[in-house]
């Protein structure tokens, strides 16, 4: 499958450059069979990720010694390869893991040493470690390399566009389907009035947010919002929810940027990592089964701005850390591993860990979203992606290979 | 496949604001100039014209309209205030007395745990719309935006009403040092950014043994004070954490206590070095009250102060004239926020063209917009389906997760999801199905007259003629008795009141 789905991409993105006239895709475009255009689902750990909870090196006995009270228990790790386990609460993934659907990339992270969420959000975003100057986000750059410039193509599942969708391209951003809908009377007419109203603004700010939502109430109203699984009654649940239904509906929609907030844990983390993980897990389990056959176009990237600290802190808790975990579900993966630089585990020693204190990061963040963009998306060249950086294959985790 | 709307599929420009404007003004006389320029104050400082405010501004002139916002203490609100103590008594409690009261469930929903949330939320909300205080209700929403606690953390449930009311209020016109103090203080901030629980390394407290906690001490460097570029390191981050270890709360059914603690057997009594403060061994509580002092003062918090504060004011990115002239008055005046703001709204770039309409309303200042210019009939009823409103587009009061606060910045603010819970908001609102009661000046009978009539009383600054043709050929397509209540919706609804 890997082979003729990639083969597929190249003719896919061929013909849309062939139809980039505004207003000519919908009209002009070729028959083809629904849903096959790969889709890129970027899912944010808002708050910094305890990657060492959350994939657990169970092997390295220096992470028992460094979480005296808030370690995952040994064995009651699920055993993934024999060094790593995941915390318990990710249970509902692990079939995924085990049947090759789920590949983890562990001790990744960003060359900048900021321990600030919001820088370090930034950075990973806007794919610019350390440069401040650069505030378009890697995915709105990936939209213009890959000439998806309609409106449709990505979206921000919250009432705000995502950094990482932020730029020159406009995209969407919408919390909830279901209240996407005009109420009172004479809808049809007022919505004609503001359509011409705001596409006569030379803002393109405003322009965009008026003339996309008259289009987007068009468009949901045509989408089948029923799920064929049971997600839980979270944000991220939602929100994952309404996702499916618009790439189950193959409207278009090849990125789209989902939140899931609140891992920082600087207290109790005992109280609140299990009950985020299992939102976390359950949400992203439902999302998977309820794709069904578009589960292998579609790759769910996951990540955070930074791993915590080796050592937990004196509030049961653990301070802003450096090296962190990211991992993939769906598409053409090579799943059912642990991936890391050479191979490697850098370890929990002061000799080996970032500044003495946290874990390294040995994969740059920027070679994960490269080899996604070239191995999922189809992307010939990621180089304008990543500014300042070299981008080369050699450097790929191995996600897909 | 379900069908795409073709425009969706078509390419757009680029959304990326480099200039201020966001939607030019109509070209007018200096009649019209001037009335531009009262409202434009009104939208900037406050949350918008009502018949109140127009009629002061006219009489006092901008200047002197300014002044009386600066210096408030003679303006009324007395009968609101009582109104707000009335409807919602937790808004008066002290600490102690809201966490005694609401903290235990009883089985009646009106003491559960969320009532403070919730009654603080519309007390904002009825400031917001009634209040001639509007800088200062202006002010203490910037201020907390700029501090933020998430007010279902914790001690927070009950300590934000008394953040907003007690550590933030009474200093927007005072020194930033103060405010921060009283910030540092509180028991909601205590616990959101875990300083209740940073102690000395391996402190036993309660029965746990604790430790350093550096979450706090990060937080007042990069979001409070200098800024994530004011030039500290993680020593100074640690360093800061070990000069506020012992400053908890103080969980107590004492129903006076503003819920403060300094805990000194828990304190790190050693020496400790701040950005150039050196801060000598065994000086207890002393050590952070010096450290606010200190950050307060630095030149690198008042750029950061008065940058946020000209973006709030003027526009983004700020003039960077007044940014200088801002922090120039505030380092000159150790740190008085009075003379800050002043510098910043006296300044000829508040009303300057070049920035005239250069924001996006957040969702409140839009809902609080509309509640001042059509006026509210039922304000319980009023506020209490606001809050709803706010929440979906996105701005749900007290409740922004991240230590940031809600953006202040336009894009943040335009997603299709959010803007279509404007356009019913402002349908709803023309209908009176809100505790609106809207008032519209009876207009003529003519499609051109109607619209007029609607822009005259709901935007003074003028809509540009595309709108104006738009709405024109709305109203004559409606029945008489829709045309007004249609066609107001649809201007409310309008660029021209999404901006400010």
């Amino acid at each position: 499958m890997p082979l003729s789905r990639r083969a597929f991409l190249k003719t896919a993105t061929a013909s849309l450059a062939a139809f980039a006239t505004p207003g000519a895709l919908l009209h002009a475009r070729p028959a083809r069979a629904a849903g096959t255009d790969p889709v890129l689902v970027a899912l944010y750990l808002r708050g910094g990720c305890d990657a060492l909870s959350l994939v657990v090196p169970a092997g390295d006995p220096i992470y028992y010694g460094a979480r005296p009270t808030i370690r995952v228990a040994a064995g009651s790790e699920l055993a993934l390869d024999g060094f790593f386990g995941f915390h318990p609460n990710m249970a509902p993934l692990l079939p995924f893991y085990q049947a090759g659907r789920l590949a983890v990339v562990h001790a990744c992270g960003s060359p900048d040493g900021t321990r600030s969420h919001f820088d370090a959000q930034d950075f990973m975003e806007f794919a610019a470690p350390g440069n401040k100057n650069i505030q378009v986000g890697w995915l709105n750059r990936f939209l213009s390399a890959a000439g998806l410039t309609q409106p449709i193509s990505a979206i921000t599942l919250e009432n705000q566009t995502a950094k990482a969708l932020t730029g020159p391209v406009s995209t969407l951003a919408v919390t909830s389907l279901s209240r996407m809908t005009m109420q009172g009377t004479y809808v049809a007419e007022r919505r004609q009035a503001i359509q011409t109203i705001f596409g006569s603004i030379p803002s393109p700010l405003l322009n965009a947010m008026g003339t996309n939502t008259v289009d987007l109430l068009d468009l949901v109203s045509t989408v089948d919002a029923t799920p064929a699984a049971t997600y839980p009654s979270s944000n991220l649940g939602k929100a994952l929810q309404n996702l499916a239904a618009l790439i189950k509906a193959d409207v278009g929609v090849r990125v789209a940027a989902v939140n899931h907030a609140s891992w920082d844990h600087h207290a109790y983390q005992l109280q609140h990592f299990p009950v985020m993980t299992n939102d976390l897990a359950s949400s992203l389990a439902a999302f998977a089964t309820d794709l069904g056959s578009d589960l292998d176009r579609t790759l769910v990237l996951v990540m955070t701005e930074f791993g915590r600290r080796v050592s937990e802190n004196g509030a049961g808790g653990t301070d802003h850390g450096h090296g962190s975990v990211m991992f993939a579900l769906g598409g053409a993966l090579a799943g059912g591993r642990v991936v890391m630089r050479n191979d490697q585990w850098p370890g929990l020693g002061p000799a080996t860990t970032f500044e003495g204190i946290d874990l390294a990061g040995t994969t740059d963040f920027r070679d994960v979203f490269a080899e996604v963009l070239s191995r999922h998306m189809g992307l010939s060249d990621p180089s304008p992606v990543f500014p300042n950086f070299s981008v080369s294959p050699s450097n790929f985790p191995g996600l897909f290979v | 496949m379900a069908s795409t709307p073709a425009s969706l599929r078509a390419r757009r420009a680029a959304i990326l604001v480099a200039g201020a404007v966001l939607l030019a003004g109509a070209a007018c006389n200096d009649l019209q100039k001037q009335q531009q320029r009262r409202e434009t104050v009104l939208n900037r400082i406050g949350y918008g014209p009502d018949p109140w405010s127009r009629q002061r501004i006219a009489e006092l002139g901008v200047a002197a309209y300014i002044e009386e916002q600066l210096n408030p203490s003679a303006l009324d609100d007395s009968a609101l205030e009582a109104q707000i103590a009335s409807l919602y008594p937790v808004t008066t409690m002290a600490y102690g007395q809201s966490r005694t009261t609401f903290h235990e469930y009883t089985g009646n929903p009106e003491m559960g745990p969320f009532i403070p949330l919730r009654d603080g939320t519309h007390a904002k909300i009825l400031r917001a719309v009634k209040s001639k205080k509007q800088l200062e209700q202006v002010l203490v929403d910037f201020w907390y935006n700029h501090f933020n606690v998430d007010a279902l953390i914790e001690e927070a449930r009950w300590g934000y009403l008394t953040m907003e009311r007690d550590a933030i209020r009474p200093h927007v016109f005072g020194k930033f040092e103060d405010m921060l103090r009283a910030v540092a203080q509180n028991p909601g901030m205590l616990d959101y950014l875990d300083n209740s629980v940073n102690f000395k390394t391996d402190f036993v407290y309660l029965g746990t043994k604790r430790g350093i906690n550096e979450n706090y001490a990060r937080e007042i460097l990069e979001l409070h004070t200098v800024g994530v570029d004011g030039g500290y390191s993680q020593q100074d981050v640690r360093e800061v954490a070990r000069a506020f270890s012992g400053w908890t709360v103080a969980v107590t059914t004492n129903s006076t206590s503003n819920g403060f603690m300094f805990y000194s057997p828990g304190h790190d009594r050693g020496a400790k070095s701040v950005m150039g403060l050196e801060l000598p061994a065994n000086r207890g509580q002393m050590d952070g009250i010096d450290v606010i002092r200190h950050l307060s003062l630095l030149p690198q918090t008042a750029y950061f102060l008065s940058r946020k504060l000209c973006q709030r004011f003027i526009s983004e990115p700020p003039p960077q004239r007044v940014v200088d002239a801002a922090a120039q008055t505030y380092l000159a005046t150790g740190g008085d926020l009075r003379e800050t703001v002043r510098t910043i709204l006296l300044s000829p770039e508040l009303t300057d063209p070049a920035y005239f309409r250069g924001k996006v309303k957040r969702p409140l200042v839009y809902v609080a917009s509309l509640g001042r210019a059509l006026g509210v009939n039922d304000d319980h009823w009023f506020a209490y389906v606001m809050a709803t409103r706010v929440s979906q587009m996105g701005e749900t009061l007290f409740r922004a997760g991240p230590p940031t606060g809600y953006p202040d910045v336009s894009r943040y603010w335009v997603g299709e999801g959010a803007y279509v819970a404007r356009i019913n908001l402002a349908w709803e609102a023309a209908h009176g199905n809100l505790g609106f009661a809207p008032q519209f000046d009876a207009p003529g009978p003519t499609p051109a007259e109607v619209v007029n009539q609607l822009q005259k009383q709901f935007i003074k600054t003028g809509i540009r003629p595309e709108t104006r043709a738009a709405l024109e050929t709305l109203a004559r397509g409606l029945p008489p008795g829709a045309v007004v209540p249609q066609t107001a919706a649809t201007l409310l609804a309008s660029p021209e009141n999404l901006v400010h």
